[in-house]
């Protein structure tokens, strides 16, 4: 099964010494054009963040992680998603542009395979699983009356589905579940909250839940 | 905007630059206007300055207070185009000679000020494009901000896992 990975959580485990943990698994991890130069060749130019790149490319050479070709079709649906979720929300009649190329790119390869996606952080993950949920988030974060397109939100479910997002959490957690990581649940909930720390969008009730719930 | 970051810099108001900062970095989200991205930077980079008092007793503080102060004057005066560059590169000269830090003011102060824009609900890419930040750096202080606790999704981690293992079911049935 293929698992589409945006840029964030890559960047946790690779941060946190976890990336090991994608290899174990029975998955083809793909990504975007666009987040393979995120991830692995912009990064190279910081010395701060150099390590983390070349570890990515490391699995991209060794080949757990693929770099997807998005076709014409997927290029045409990823145009359509960006278009479309940069002009669902509104403040005083001006769209509110809330994702990028390398996120619509993502949510195109993930329709034209397997609907998974691997996906860290808060913006993207509400808009395609609970598009009023985030127009709340923006409502209270920018103090401003937020208005929401629903025909565009339904619009951009019909293009993409039913997409299962996961996070770098979900994943690490699956693979605890599966045997693949220490037995000890210290060490799980230690890795859950270094990937919180490291972007992840997981809250530390969520973590308590799984854990001890 | 710029009146009012050059008279709090003016008046050493570091608390002021810095609620300014924030308040623009939302407003820069909002608007998707770059130049604010910069003006929250500079604004944050100055209160940051503002607080360290190795820069402050620095011999060299005085030279470096005016060359912003004249930045900042020629930019409400609308004389430069490239103001904000200039304050920008004035403050890396400060801390490369007086700081004690390897990652410059000027770069925390791009990643502090996306993660702000990240919290109001813009994704991350969008929110360290718009601000020129590393999206490394970025998810660095997202992730030591309480901006996840805020909001508890319906769907948890179990939920999760347990979807993923219906679909490797339905794949392989």
């Amino acid at each position: 099964m293929r698992i589409i990975a945006d840029a964030g959580p890559l960047i946790s485990l690779s941060n946190t010494c976890l990336l090991w943990v994608l290899e174990k698994l029975p998955f083809d991890f793909i990504l975007p054009p666009w987040v393979v130069n995120e991830v692995s060749l912009f990064p190279r130019q910081t010395k701060h963040y150099k390590l983390s790149a070349l570890r990515i490319s490391d699995y991209i050479g060794a080949g757990v992680l693929k770099e997807g070709d998005l076709g014409q079709r997927g290029e045409e649906i990823a145009r359509r998603v960006q278009q479309i979720a940069n002009n669902v929300y509104f403040i005083k009649h001006r769209p509110l542009k809330i994702i990028q190329r390398g996120e619509a790119e993502a949510v195109a390869l993930a329709t034209l395979t397997d609907h998974i996606m691997l996906v860290d952080e808060r913006t993207i993950r509400l808009l395609l699983e609970d598009p009023l949920e985030l127009r709340n988030v923006l409502q209270i974060r920018t103090g401003a009356r937020v208005s929401m397109d629903h025909e565009r939100a339904e619009e951009l479910q019909d293009i993409v589905g039913d997409v299962l997002m996961l996070r770098s959490a979900d994943i690490v957690a699956y693979a605890y579940e599966e045997g693949l990581l220490s037995k000890n649940k210290d060490y799980l909930e230690a890795a859950l909250y270094a990937l919180k720390f490291a972007g992840c969008a997981i809250s530390e009730q969520e973590i308590r839940d799984y854990l001890y719930g | 905007m710029i009146r009012e970051i050059r008279k709090a810099f003016e008046a050493n108001d570091d608390t002021f630059l810095r609620n300014l900062a924030t308040e623009t970095a939302r407003r820069a989200a909002v608007e998707q206007d770059r130049r604010l991205a910069q003006m929250s930077v500079i604004a944050y980079s100055l209160s940051k300055l503002l607080t360290k008092p190795h820069f402050l007793r620095s011999p060299n503080w005085p030279r470096y207070r005016n060359a912003i102060l004249s930045a900042l004057r020629d930019a409400e005066q609308g004389r430069e185009k490239n103001v904000l560059e200039r304050v920008e590169r004035t403050i890396r000269r400060i801390d490369a000679e007086d700081g004690h830090f390897v990652k410059s003011i000027v770069d925390k102060a791009r990643s502090k000020m996306a993660a702000i824009a990240y919290s109001v609900g813009i994704s991350t890419h969008v929110a360290a494009h718009l601000f020129d930040a590393d999206i490394h750096d970025l998810l660095d202080y997202v992730g030591k901000m309480k901006v996840h606790d805020e909001h508890i999704p319906k769907i948890g981690i179990k939920e999760r896992i347990e979807a993923l293992r219906r679909l490797i079911h339905a794949n392989n049935s």
